[in-house]
Parts: structure tokens; C-alpha cells; sequence
């Protein structure tokens, strides 16, 4: 935190310096990093079992089946992730370090309105690049499409991670997911496979990194009681 | 030169100091944060920090309030309006000198 103080760059400019406080005073325990793994695991699952365990079941079950993953999924997301402008999103994480973690953390109650222009940017790409692949649909060999497809959600997980993150972590963590993408487009497997060899890298990934930092974050704070 | 030099002689030294720098551009990154928080975040002493918690909140810089969350004492530290336009003109001034 200190050597943030002591960086020209961050004297030079103030707004990057306050991004860079807020994001390390949010990721500094590794739980959103857990929770978000977490979620990935389990649409991990969701795809492997809608491939493998309900491969030519009833269409009806499957259709539930994913309704019921899906709104988990979504349930999850909401509780774990502060989405911006939208109230009571959170509260897990929230919850989470007031009961375990705040006598030893202590409490800090980032802006609200962070990274929005960014965020609100990285998002008219997300469109833009799934309206590109509808488009593409009519027009390029399944096969083509879905290497594309891949890619393009490998790119955009890990440029968004990498931009959330701005840290040499996440950077790894961007980088490794865009290489998941790469190479499970090239995979020879079922298009649910492959979105759970990706889900589930990526997912593992973020849970193990959190748990890292989390030790991490525990023993030292342990150590200063 | 000169001139711009001189101005460094009129510097706010509340905020100045090493310690209160740290203090005042960690809260002007937050809403709020608590005395746990800014402990580690510095790795200021306790007693240091509360000192120097204490001349910010006398100079009016940060709004500080005692309240409890559950059966914890907690120390709710804020940074006021004056607190950030001291900021801003520190490195105003600063920035013009150097």
C-alpha cells in the first residue's frame, strides 16, 4: 500500500492511484476471488452434466434442470458480485467479512461509483462481440464459429479479469484464461465440454489463487494480533 | 523558479506530514473506513495512527465516530470536504514546485 504513496506514476495521476486503493482494499482477502470461482465451478458443472450424466435424457428435465441451475447461478451472482447501480447486489461477500473477517481486517467501505466507465465500456464490447457471433452464425461452418466463439470469450474473461484485477495476479490469471480459450477451441470434444473444461479451469483457477490469498491475508493479520 | 519554489514554504503541514499523507489519501480513496483498516493499510502503530488520527480531526480534515457493530468498537474514520480540498491543494502546490 505504501509503495502505491511512493510510485511517480501514481503522484502523476490521482485517479489511477484511487482506483488502485480501492481495488487492493476490496481484493486484499481473495473472497470475491473464492466466490467467483465458485459460480464458475458450478456452470462448470452445469455444462458437464447437461453433456455427459443427461446425454439423450428427457428434453423436459433438461429444460428444468437448466432453468433451476441457471436462476442458482444467477442468485449467486447477485449476492456475491456489487453490481454497479444496482442495490442489494453483494451482500454475500458482505456478509461473509463481517462475520469472519472484519475484528481482523477491519472495515472499509469502498466508492460506489468505481471503474464505472470502464465497466460500462468493457460491456458495449460484450455486446458488440455476441451480436458479431449471431451475425456469424448464418454465415460461417459450426465448427469455425464455435473455435471463434472460444476465443472470444477466453479474450474477454481475461481482458475483464485483468482489468478488474490490476495486479500481476489477475494479469496472470487474464493471461491463463485466454490461453484456456485458445486451446479449448481447439479441443475435439461436444461444444457443453469444452464450456466445461473452460468454466472449470477458469473457476478452479480463481478459487485456488483466492484461497492462496486468503491464507495469506489470515496468517499475516493473525501474526499482527 | 523561484517563485514556484517559495510556495513550497506555504504548504499545508498538517497534511505534510509522512504519516497524515498516508492517512488522508487512504480515506480520500474510500467512503469510509475504520481504525482497524487504516492500522494495517499504514502499518502505523496504534498509538501513532490515533495521534495523528487526532491532529487530522482537529485540523478538521477527517470526521471521526465511535459507534459499535455487534459487541466491536468501531472507529468510523471519514474524510471531510475541507480534508479533500486540502488534498487537492497540497498536490496543487507540489505539483507547481516540483
Amino acid at each position: 500500500m505504501m509503495s502505491l504513496l511512493h510510485r511517480p506514476s501514481s503522484i502523476a495521476a490521482p485517479d489511477t492511484l484511487v482506483r488502485r486503493l480501492m481495488q487492493d482494499a476490496h481484493l486484499r482477502d481473495g473472497l470475491p476471488e473464492i466466490l467467483v470461482g465458485g459460480i464458475l465451478l458450478l456452470v462448470a458443472a452445469q455444462n458437464y452434466t447437461m453433456a455427459v450424466v443427461l446425454h439423450g435424457g428427457l428434453l423436459v428435465l433438461k429444460r428444468i434442470l437448466i432453468l433451476v441451475w441457471t436462476l442458482l447461478v444467477i442468485a449467486l451472482t447477485f449476492s456475491t458480485c456489487s453490481i454497479v447501480g444496482v442495490p442489494g447486489t453483494g451482500w454475500l461477500l458482505r456478509w461473509l467479512r463481517r462475520r469472519y473477517l472484519i475484528s481482523r481486517s477491519g472495515y472499509v467501505k469502498p466508492r460506489s461509483n468505481r471503474n464505472k466507465r470502464q465497466l460500462a465500456m468493457f460491456g458495449g464490447i460484450g455486446l458488440l462481440v455476441a451480436a458479431a457471433l449471431l451475425l456469424a452464425r448464418r454465415e460461417v461452418a459450426p465448427p469455425v464459429l464455435d473455435r471463434g466463439l472460444f476465443v472470444a470469450i477466453g479474450v474477454f474473461i481475461g481482458g475483464f479479469v485483468t482489468l478488474v484485477g490490476r495486479s500481476p495476479r489477475f494479469l496472470a490469471m487474464g493471461s491463463l484464461t485466454v490461453a484456456c480459450g485458445i486451446v479449448v477451441a481447439f479441443l475435439r470434444l461436444p461444444r457443453e465440454l469444452r464450456f466445461a473444461v473452460f468454466y472449470g479451469f477458469t473457476g478452479a483457477m480463481a478459487l485456488v489463487s483466492g484461497a492462496i490469498v486468503l491464507a495469506h491475508f489470515l496468517r499475516v493479520n493473525a501474526e499482527e494480533e | 523558479m523561484s517563485e514556484k519554489i517559495q510556495t513550497l514554504a506555504g504548504i499545508d503541514r498538517v497534511v505534510h506530514e509522512p504519516a497524515r499523507l498516508m492517512i488522508v489519501a487512504l480515506l480520500a480513496a474510500v467512503d469510509e473506513a475504520d481504525f482497524q483498516y487504516l492500522h494495517q493499510a499504514t502499518g502505523l502503530t496504534k498509538g501513532n495512527l490515533s495521534v495523528h488520527l487526532s491532529k487530522l480531526e482537529e485540523a478538521g480534515y477527517v470526521a471521526i465516530q465511535k459507534t459499535f457493530r455487534g459487541k466491536y468498537p468501531l472507529t468510523l474514520c471519514r474524510l471531510t470536504q475541507r480534508g479533500g480540498e486540502a488534498l487537492r491543494s497540497y498536490r496543487k502546490v507540489i505539483r507547481a514546485a516540483l
